[in-house]
């Protein structure tokens, strides 16, 4: 199918990270995959051999995908031959975003994102309040 | 025979489906625009200045409240 040019006059990136794509010029297919494991803690404590995928079902699990089955013809007309831009600011592009100029064919992109956050049993007993003690004496009595 | 008159309009129905056939015309005049500012493209988004035939993105972004673990700093998932 016939495709436009595209006219950038000026264009300004910061940051690209984490499987994203800044492409200039036509391109046919695209597939960026993106998987995270977000941890926070109360303080800093890293393990050198955390994090692995397989033990969440959010980074395999399939995600579902509209089956397009009709038979839709497309007749595009293009009463210009490019499309013009004159200046572009993108600060940052992450987590498989795509900055693309020019054309292109078939673009599928898929991230996946999980966020834990660990916090000190401690902490939390004393802002809670919660009688833990008292309720397994109890238990003990009965 | 009310069942055979059924079956013979799903069958007729079923055919007038598959030849089917939607048009669908676009015209695309002209674009020109002066200035762009974004701030941030992420998680399976895109910023496209041009044409495309097929798109699909998709984003899954998990913080459920089990995700919130109080206590020990047990180490996560351990290959």
């Amino acid at each position: 199918m016939y495709k436009r040019t595209s006219v950038v006059k000026n264009i300004d990136v910061i940051n690209v990270s984490n499987n994203s794509v800044f492409e200039i010029g036509d391109s046919r297919f695209m597939k960026p995959r993106t998987k995270v494991l977000a941890v926070q803690r109360e303080y800093e404590l890293f393990y050198g051999d955390e994090g692995n995928f397989k033990y969440y079902p959010i980074f395999t699990d399939p995600i579902p995908k509209p089956v397009v089955d009709e038979s839709v013809h497309v007749v595009k007309y293009n009463q210009t031959s490019a499309i013009k831009v004159n200046n572009i600011d993108i600060t940052t592009l992450s987590g498989s975003g795509i900055s693309h100029i020019g054309s292109t064919k078939t673009i599928d992109a898929e991230s996946r994102i999980k966020h834990i956050r660990q916090l000190e049993g401690r902490m939390a007993n004393n802002l809670t309040n919660f009688p833990l003690t008292n309720v397994n004496n109890n238990k003990e009595s009965l | 025979m009310c069942t055979k008159r059924m079956k013979n309009f799903l069958n007729s129905y079923r055919e007038r489906r598959t030849n089917l056939n939607m048009n669908f015309t676009v015209v695309n005049k002209q674009v020109c625009v002066d200035n762009i500012r974004i701030l941030g493209v992420s998680s399976s988004s895109i910023f496209l200045v041009g044409d495309a035939d097929s798109i699909s993105l998709s984003s899954v972004f998990d913080t459920p409240p089990e995700s919130l673990i109080i206590g020990p700093f047990v180490p996560l998932a351990r290959s």
